[in-house]
């Protein structure tokens, strides 16, 4: 069953120590890039990371006050969540990213995943949504892991079937549907259409990036479709954020009121924003500043010079992600790193494109910036294994 | 192997396709945000601003007004208001109730208001500090201050119409307060109030208010107090229905006090009826009689158809115009047209109008300002009724030569009795001396109108002729102490529209004059409306011209012309301002010892005695039967409204209160000797 698989590896040390990977420590590293992978990408998250910290304490300061009688509520949780991100990242980039390949983890990733997945149901509803499971204090999302997990399955299924398997329908593409299916069906019951819709888009990619028949992903699309229109037409709320978002002045103080507060918040905050905690749309205009309204209210107090930077920030991102999938040192690493980094900019356009009125409003994160604990971590790891990736590029291709 | 390699080409041509459909996502979102961070910034703020935060227009600071000693007539003072946010109210039935407990209002329409699903509602505006406190000792939520301007008379009712008064929003609706509302208005200030979705507020900013302009009166308090009081005094004693008495200037045009009865206290404006409130002095016209024969002889003089002693034939009282009988109060034959003025012969008067002529006649009043509005600075004014010459019947030359068919405000006569004391040179009468902003610059000073409408000799001879009837004629009471004074009596029938004839129950009796005759310092018209049982002008308004002129030229300081030998009590008294205590100063007139009046105070043995015993020891010491009426003003300290009220009901003092509670500071001092009817402000606490 545990076949070996001869081509990928690229060096023996690397085979060795699959499945352990902490010996790295132990050589003499030939450059800097052996240790944090990416000298660019390294320090971005962390600096993401941190201006998340701050943006969410000026975001939350007064709605913590009132909720939980101390500003520093939510500061705090974010501060121990990215503590235990960024430990979560260095050991990330210490385990060989083949780790991930091997099907007893990837099984394991999967079950763990889909039982979380159910037990969410059992832990009581937040907002009528059942989408964490409280554990003391802090709270986890599944729905995140889920994510990381199916890239993971994604990666490592799509490249046991290169080259050749790809185009077969019943090997690549039903086992990755249904498995991607499944996830999606436990989170639509949460209920979270966005992240739903966001592990579809990461099917997609990926089914994009290895090159799956176009026609199966068209099954993908005639099948999903009605579903997401019945979705859609039978929520109402959904469907009036629809109807919001092609004309939200029709009920400004209703449905099209995030909508209209984020351009408020976005629009007043101008070239160079009201100033660091001088904001205002935080007072209950905005809904969830710290979370699904950060980038607008980084708009209002930092101005266009703030989210220039921000967007900026994930360009950089793209590009030094998808330089280390690239430069890869096998086809493993490249679909497991452009996941990784696809799933993130993605994420961050997505919340972007609602903050300025692109999309329809649904409560997407901003990746390393908005408050969330399992967010954070889960993307910080995910960024951790992106460098270890990078540590392994082959020297001829960098 | 091999193939396995080839296929990270595709991979990788996967991934260039894939960064570049990111990129453009980027770019679209790039471009949205400068779109709406830049090029609609405006618009977001706007909108913004809209729901943040909320304006409350405050009233700005009005300029103050200042009589001609800088003494303040009209300010404005700081007075909180009380707003509410509704939906920060807790228990809207327990502050319903507590705030309409402390502030008087009616709960059942308070409770409705702090139910609405507003952000903002006044509760009450310009409250008293101590109600503030209150209010602010109940701690309630949801319940908020600023600090308005209240407009603040802090001399009641002292000329109360030429300063006219404020509205709630601080604008000027009557009076000088209306006509320079523009320049004392200040700029209306606006309080910032940030709010949060909820409508809950959590900060404020006010700009700092801009202040309009003050302004500096011509009126002088104290003869402006004098003469009210001696006005009310007048139409109480004569049983009148209202009176009007102006003091004016007569080189500059100033008007130095301008009186009407009834009158009101701006302060409380709301609650006086028009009848109070009307400016009759510029808004009524009336039927000039008599005072208005000065026209008559003015033209004749001027144009050289009269000698001063020459005899004009007056036909025994009787005179026939066009079939209408015009009589003399009584038979005169053959009197100088000196002693026509002296006696007010109406016959004589016509014979010198036939001379004259209706042309000139009517060019004459026309001269004089009549039937066109003198221009002084106050809304409303008349412009008085002159018909056009072409509507005159045979008749009217008669009638209105001696002050029927035509209707003048008592401003223009006064204004026309001023041109002849001032050598024929009219001067517009005025009441703003100057605008300044609150740095001291003037910003406008005044810029009376000046007409020479007589030659000086015509203008003197006139004024000689006056004097006569004053000294010899029917204005004899008008005789002042100490001055010689020139005038003329007016008795006018009023034309009753009901009856459509002249009246004979109804007259105005009214008396202007001037002094002293050599140089005059002022003039003064008083007009008793519907006077009883005493009705002429000579008995009425002459002996109050004499009251008025004398205090008007003591409080200038005019030194006397005559001497009569006749001892004078003479008062001074420092008009009570703001912050000083009031004084009096008390003296006699030496007897022929000096050209100059002088004081002396009466011994110190005497300074002490109660009010009447001191009055009475004047008296004596000046050989007087004119003791002013003294009282001491009692030490007020520790007593309620009530009881403070009713003393000064007992003695004749008047009373202006503030606050509310026990007395805790008096003005004048307790012990200090004032005239009866002196203004005492007592404080509150």
């Amino acid at each position: 069953m545990l076949r070996a698989q001869p081509y990928r590896r690229t060096s023996r040390r690397a085979s060795r120590e699959l499945a352990i990977g902490w010996g790295e420590a132990e050589r003499a590293p030939s450059r800097e890039m052996v240790r944090i992978g990416d000298k660019v990408l390294f320090p971005l998250a962390i600096a993401l990371a941190l201006l998340g910290i701050v943006m969410v304490y000026s975001a939350s300061a007064v709605l913590a006050a009132e909720r939980y009688g101390t500003q520093y509520h939510f500061l705090a949780r974010q501060a121990i969540w990215a503590t235990l991100a960024l430990a979560v990242m260095l050991v990330a980039m210490r385990v060989d990213y083949h780790f991930y390949q091997h099907p007893r983890i990837v099984a394991l990733l999967l079950v763990g995943t889909l039982l979380l997945l159910g037990a969410v149901f059992f832990s009581p509803a937040v907002n009528g949504a059942h989408r964490w499971i409280r554990w003391g204090a802090l709270s986890f999302q599944p729905s995140e892991l889920a994510r990381f997990a199916l890239i993971v399955f994604l990666a490592a299924h799509l490249d046991r079937r290169i080259p050749a398997g790809i185009k077969r329908f019943e090997l690549t593409f039903l086992p990755c549907a249904l498995v991607a299916g499944a996830m999606v069906v436990l989170i639509l019951f949460e209920p979270d259409l966005g992240m739903a819709l966001s592990l579809g888009l990461v099917l997609l990619v990926m089914f994009f990036i290895v090159g799956v028949p176009f026609r199966h992903q068209v099954v993908l699309g005639v099948g999903a479709l009605p579903v997401l229109a019945w979705l859609i037409t039978h929520v109402n709320w959904r469907w009036e954020r629809i109807l919001a978002y092609f004309d939200p002045w029709q009920d400004p103080r209703g449905s099209g009121f995030q909508a209209i507060q984020s351009l408020i918040a976005l629009g007043s905050g101008g070239g160079t924003g009201v100033g660091f905690a001088q904001g205002k749309q935080k007072l209950f205009f905005l809904p969830e500043p710290h979370t699904d309204f950060i980038f607008a209210h980084i708009g209002e107090e930092l101005g266009l010079v703030g989210t220039g930077l921000v967007v900026l920030a994930f360009g950089i991102f793209l590009w030094r992600g998808m330089r280390i999938a690239w430069h890869a040192p096998d086809t493993f690493g490249m679909l497991l790193g452009s996941g990784i980094v696809v799933t993130i900019v993605m994420q961050a356009l997505s919340h972007m494109s609602v903050a300025v009125g692109l999309f329809p409003v649904k409560g997407t994160p901003l990746p390393l910036i908005s408050y969330g604990g399992s967010s954070l971590v889960i993307t910080m790891a995910e960024i951790g294994v992106l460098l270890n990736i990078a540590q392994q590029a082959r020297s001829d291709d960098v | 192997m091999i193939k396995r390699e080839l296929y990270k080409k595709t991979i990788r041509r996967r991934l260039a396709q894939l960064t570049g459909l990111l990129s453009v996502w980027g770019l679209l979102v790039g471009g949205r945000l400068l779109h709406v961070q830049v090029a609609q910034h405006e618009q977001w703020r706007a909108q913004a601003d809209r729901q943040q935060r909320r304006m409350i227009r405050v009233t700005a600071v009005r300029g103050t007004i200042y009589d001609r000693a800088e003494r303040e007539l009209a300010k404005s003072v700081e007075a909180p208001s009380i707003f509410a946010v509704p939906v920060e109210i807790e228990d809207v039935e327990r502050a319903a109730r507590e705030l309409a407990r402390i502030l008087r209002l009616d709960p059942v329409a308070l409770r409705e208001r702090l139910s609405e699903r507003r952000e903002f509602v006044w509760v009450k505006r310009k409250v008293t500090p101590e109600e503030a406190t209150a209010v602010k000792a109940l701690g309630l939520t949801g319940i908020h201050f600023v600090t308005e301007n209240k407009r603040a008379y802090p001399n009641g009712e002292l000329a109360a119409h030429v300063l006219g008064y404020a509205g709630i929003d601080e604008v000027g609706l009557e009076g000088i307060e209306f006509a320079y509302d523009r320049e004392i208005r200040g700029e209306e200030s606006t309080v910032f109030v940030y709010r949060d979705a909820r409508g809950r507020t959590y900060e404020r900013t006010q700009r700092p208010v801009a202040r309009g302009h003050d302004l500096l009166l011509t009126l002088d308090a104290t003869i402006q107090f004098h003469v009210e009081r001696e006005l009310r005094e007048a139409v109480r004693r004569t049983r009148a229905h209202s009176g009007v008495a102006i003091v004016l200037d007569p080189k500059t045009g100033e008007i130095l006090a301008l009186a009407n009865v009834p009158t009101f206290d701006p302060n409380a404006f709301a609650k006086a009826p028009e009848e109070a409130r009307r400016n009759r002095a510029i808004r009524d016209l009336y039927e000039p009689g008599s005072v208005f024969k000065i026209v008559t002889f003015a033209a004749a003089l001027e144009e050289g158809l009269l000698r001063p002693n020459e005899v004009i034939e007056c036909l025994g009282g009787r005179i026939v115009l066009a079939g209408h009988t015009i009589r003399d109060h009584r038979p005169f034959f053959r009197l100088t047209a000196r002693e026509v003025l002296e006696q007010s012969s109406n016959v004589g008067t016509i014979q010198i109008a036939l001379r004259v002529g209706a042309e000139r006649l009517a060019q004459y009043i026309e001269r004089f300002g009549f039937g066109r509005r003198t221009g002084v600075e106050l809304p409303g004014e008349a412009r008085g009724i002159v018909r056009p010459m072409r509507r005159w019947t045979p008749v009217s030359v008669g009638a209105i030569a001696i002050g029927q068919e035509i209707g003048v405000t008592a401003l223009q006569m006064a204004a026309a009795m001023a041109a002849i004391a001032n050598e024929g040179v009219w001067v517009q009468p005025h009441l703003v001396r100057a605008v300044r902003s609150r740095d001291g610059t003037v910003v406008k000073r005044a810029q009376p109108e000046r007409r020479r409408i007589l030659s000086p000799a015509s203008a003197r001879a006139l004024a000689q002729m006056l004097e006569g009837v004053v000294e010899r004629g029917t204005g004899q009471l008008a005789q002042l102490s100490g001055y010689s004074a020139a005038g003329k009596t007016g008795t006018a029938q009023q034309f009753d529209p009901r009856t459509r004839r002249y009246s004979r129950t109804r007259y105005v009796a009214s008396f202007a004059g001037f002094a002293p005759v050599a140089d005059p310092r002022v003039v003064v018209l008083v007009a008793l409306d519907r006077p009883r049982p005493k009705y002429t002008g000579g008995e009425v308004a002459a002996p109050v011209f004499k009251r008025i002129a004398e205090v008007a030229l003591h409080a200038l300081n005019v030194p006397p012309d005559r001497q009569e030998g006749r001892p004078l009590l003479a008062m001074r008294t420092n008009f009570a301002s703001e912050g000083t205590e009031g004084e009096i100063g008390l003296g006699i007139a030496e007897e022929g010892k000096d050209e100059a009046l002088r004081f002396s105070s009466l011994p110190p043995a005497q300074r002490d005695l109660p009010g009447r015993d001191l009055a009475r020891a004047v008296a004596s010491a000046g050989r007087t039967k004119e003791a002013l009426p003294l009282v001491r003003v009692p030490d007020f300290r520790g007593q309620g409204i009530r009881a403070v009220t009713e003393q000064c009901a007992r003695i004749g003092l008047r009373l202006i209160v503030s606050g509310s509670g026990r007395a805790v500071r008096q003005e004048p001092a307790a012990g200090t000797l004032v005239v009866r009817g002196t203004t005492c402000r007592v404080q509150f606490q």
